[in-house]
């Protein structure tokens, strides 16, 4: 229990320290950053490992706090209202900009916020049964074809880039297939390691299943090949413009003065060569990927537009309910 | 490699002293955080996570798993002794545990739930070392059909729970079916009953939920009492439950073992509704159903035994497939990823070491969380002493510091106070808070189930009869409802017969 109570008690003087940071350089006490994920989830535990090399070149510690409510976007509304003193952080990703304000009404804008670096790229891709007679993404778009409404996918959630995803491929290839959400990917994992549903549009939770033949990669999302497979291709390869775009980012309050962004830009980035850091990276699948503040800033505000414009096309979400 | 050769492997491993230092630290900290109302075993293991990285991964996931199975033992303290749950696992000891300490028994309902605890956690261990893996493939082959009918069985339990007025105990199940409908719309991605409240985004929480309905209203209505309480008056007979209680008791603990370890395994609240469920079990096959509720040592063994259980049950998804069915096991396959060792079915062949180290420690573990807690019992009573001015402040003080550490959010604080009050006038109109808790968590995973077995089958029902798990356990469900109606049933046909005499 003692942990507990200390980091308790120690966030609560935190939060009582009067701002002393007249005449000294910034920083002169401990950075807070707020995980708008649980902690123990891969969000929680690549900010952690970038936090924790990232406090020599500061001199200061971070605090790290969990607030996972409303897939993230209960935590960035907390922060938007933070003071811009560089002392209150947020780690979202940039679904919480570019994504969900697509469909549900949230408490901030990407302008309420300046972004400071983003560090990430979570990877994710389409899995099938290794028991499925389909052998490549062309084969089981061909199935798709002569079977309409046959196919079932899981996701983590309505409106994911993994829905779109797959939404893309159908919209271009003119078929039909039936989206099952779960609250989560461990969820949808099960559900198709089960044979509930035929196919897991998802994040890379499913790399051993697929090592250990349980499961077969069809397709990955993300700009690259995947390390552990090679062979598969990416949906761009095939011939599918789309890319899953999510980043894990760092952001501030708007008004965060410009030195104390860079400072704290130039620090995270020099903890991004740190083999600890890529070491966690590389166990938990996740491409490191860098932009500084203002790249950062204007990759989200043109990933809004892009998926605001795919939200429109596909007409995912916001009538789900109908397509079934 | 044999049973007994693995299982000497992994004594092996624990017996090293620093496993069995780490064992020990994650039983601790585990019987505190069950302890202290709110505060669970989740946000324990996350504050605790970075600080196994240097660790070896055997310690590392023998302290975490010893948070885990610790806090379902502590869990029952709270709600024996203040009627508030330590955890949500342990709401459904309130009814019975909270009474026995009334009526002076707190020292038995506390000695049966370590016992009780024991028992099942060692018999849970056996279960994991045994058929993990026939026990993993059966559970994949719950999907949402399978889920929903399941579900429906747990809803016709509900009708168990009652103590007073049936039909009150159904009007909240509504008002829980309704709480539990709060938050995102799973199928649209959609807020619903939010009312703009952003932090309503996920749901209310179970926690401010359990905390507000049973703990804070039970300070208020020992307000209205003078401060001389009856339990103060109540002469504490005797600390150790007697060979009376554990004749009472015994089949109980199985039988709640039994349950909790099946439904531990399936992904989900399995640990929350294991506990339900075997209270119901044993107030339908008591032969004197009428005391539970008042002070029955079985509904206090039984929804204990189940939970521990439980807690063994649920590492079996994580260690033989790799998937984590529950928040807690989501941490510890974090931890895995984290050392480097990779959960699926290769785990148990790719890393001996931690498997049966893991199992072993589980043995130590219950062992060391017995020798912990007995002794305890004699302090935890003595708890009952405190003044009530003293008491119900510092009660309401750990409440609200369980409710605000899960998400540090103040919302959920006003939303605890809430439900205090809500509780209160339950209370006061004899409105029962079970029937209620148990609806909220049942509610979501049946809509869930429902909505997605319809997707998939696009939208033919037939799914729920044509699958095998699915059609008995409707069925099941069907002859439940049937077998509590028709007492009523006779006895409307004996009142009619009486008017034609």
């Amino acid at each position: 229990m003692k942990p507990t109570k200390a980091g308790f008690l120690l966030g609560v003087l935190l939060a009582m320290m009067p701002v002393v940071s007249h005449g000294q350089e910034y920083p002169t006490k401990p950075i807070n950053i707020l995980v708008t994920f649980a902690a123990g989830g891969t969000m929680d535990i690549s900010t952690r490992a970038l936090a924790s090399k990232a406090e020599k070149f500061l001199g200061q510690p971070f605090v790290i706090t969990n607030n996972g409510a409303g897939g993230g976007t209960v935590g960035l509304g907390i922060v938007a209202k933070e003071r811009p003193d560089g002392y209150h952080l947020v780690a979202p990703t940039s679904s919480g900009f570019v994504r969900i304000p697509h469909f549900r009404p949230v408490a901030y804008k990407l302008e309420d916020f300046v972004p400071i670096m983003h560090f990430g790229a979570p990877q994710s891709g389409l899995v099938i049964r290794a028991d499925s007679p389909w052998k490549s993404l062309k084969e089981f778009v061909e199935y798709a074809k002569l079977n309409p409404g046959k196919v079932t996918y899981g996701t983590l959630g309505v409106g994911s880039a993994m829905q779109h995803a797959m939404e893309y491929i159908a919209k271009k290839e003119g078929i039909r297939w039936t989206h099952v959400p779960y609250p989560g990917s461990a969820p949808a994992l099960t559900a198709l390691l089960g044979g509930h549903i035929t196919a897991q549009s998802g994040d890379s939770t499913w790399i051993p299943h697929v090592k250990e033949g349980r499961l077969r990669l069809l397709a990955m999302h993300g700009d690259r090949r995947l390390k552990a497979f090679p062979e598969v291709p990416t949906l761009r390869e095939q011939g599918y413009d789309f890319t899953n775009e999510t980043v894990f980012m760092i952001a501030g309050p708007k008004g965060t003065p410009p030195a104390v962004v860079k400072k704290l830009d130039e620090a995270l980035r020099r903890a991004m060569d740190d083999p600890a850091f890529l070491q966690a990276m590389a166990k938990l699948e996740i491409e490191p990927s860098y932009r500084n503040s203002e790249d950062t800033k204007k990759y989200l505000e043109e990933a809004y537009g892009r998926v605001g414009k795919l939200t429109a096309e596909l007409k995912v979400p916001r009538d789900a309910e109908k397509k079934q | 490699m044999g049973v007994i050769e693995s299982l000497l492997l992994g004594f092996k491993v624990v017996l090293d002293p620093t496993n069995i230092l780490f064992c020990f630290i994650g039983v601790v900290i585990g019987t505190l955080v069950g302890v202290l109302p709110g505060i669970g075993p989740v946000g324990a293991m996350a504050l605790l996570l970075p600080a196994t990285f240097k660790a070896s991964p055997e310690s590392s996931i023998i302290m975490l798993a010893g948070i885990y199975y610790g806090a379902m033992y502590g869990g029952s303290t709270t709600s024996i002794l203040v009627n508030i749950p330590g955890e949500a696992a342990s709401v459904v000891t309130c009814l019975d545990g909270y009474q026995m300490a009334r009526q002076g028994r707190a020292g038995p309902a506390l000695g049966i739930a370590a016992i009780g605890s024991f028992i099942a956690g060692t018999l849970s261990v056996v279960g994991v070392m045994l058929v993990a893996n026939p026990l993993a493939e059966a559970a994949l082959r719950f999907g949402p059909p399978e889920y929903f009918a399941l579900m429906c069985s747990g809803l016709v339990i509900l009708t168990y729970l009652a103590q007073g007025s049936v039909l009150k105990a159904l009007m909240m199940a509504l008002v829980g079916l309704l709480l539990g409908s709060v938050g995102l719309d799973i199928i649209t991605g959609l807020p619903r009953f939010t009312f703009g409240v952003n932090e309503l985004t996920d749901g209310v929480g179970i926690i401010p939920l359990a905390v507000g309905l049973f703990g804070i209203s039970e300070v208020l209505i020992n307000v209205e009492k003078t401060l001389e309480t009856e339990i103060l008056r109540t002469e504490i007979t005797n600390v150790w439950p007697s060979l009376k209680d554990w004749a009472a008791a015994k089949w109980a603990v199985l039988r709640g073992s039994i349950i909790g370890f099946f439904l531990g395994t399936l992904p989900g609240g399995g640990a929350i509704l294991s506990s339900f469920v075997s209270y119901a079990v044993e107030k339908k096959i008591s032969k004197h159903p009428e005391q539970f509720g008042k002070g029955a040592i079985e509904g206090v063994a039984a929804p204990e035994s189940a939970n521990n259980a439980a807690a063994g049950g649920s590492l079996i998804p994580l260690l033989s497939l790799g998937i984590p069915p529950n928040v807690v096991m989501a941490m510890l396959f974090s931890a895995l990823i984290i050392h480097g060792i990779q959960p699926g079915p290769l785990l148990i062949k790719n890393n001996p070491n931690l498997f049966w180290g893991l199992v072993a420690s589980m043995y130590v573990g219950n062992a060391l969380l017995l020798l912990l807690n007995l002794p305890l019992v004699g302090m935890w009573v003595q708890v009952l002493k405190v003044p009530s001015r003293v008491l119900f402040p510092l009660i309401l003080l750990f409440c609200l510091i369980g409710a605000y550490s899960v998400n540090n959010l103040i919302f959920d604080l006003y939303l605890m106070i809430f439900f205090g009050g809500l509780g209160y006038l339950m209370r006061k109109f004899g409105y029962e808070a079970a029937p209620l808790v148990l609806a909220f968590v049942i509610g979501p995973v049946l809509e869930q189930a429902l909505r997605q077995s319809l997707l998939i089958s696009a939208g033919s029902l037939l799914i729920f009869v044509t699958r095998p798990i699915s059609a008995v356990a409707l069925g099941i469900a069907f002859l439940l409802l049937l077998s509590n109606l028709l007492p009523y049933f006779k006895k409307y046909r004996a009142e009619y017969e009486g008017f034609e005499e």
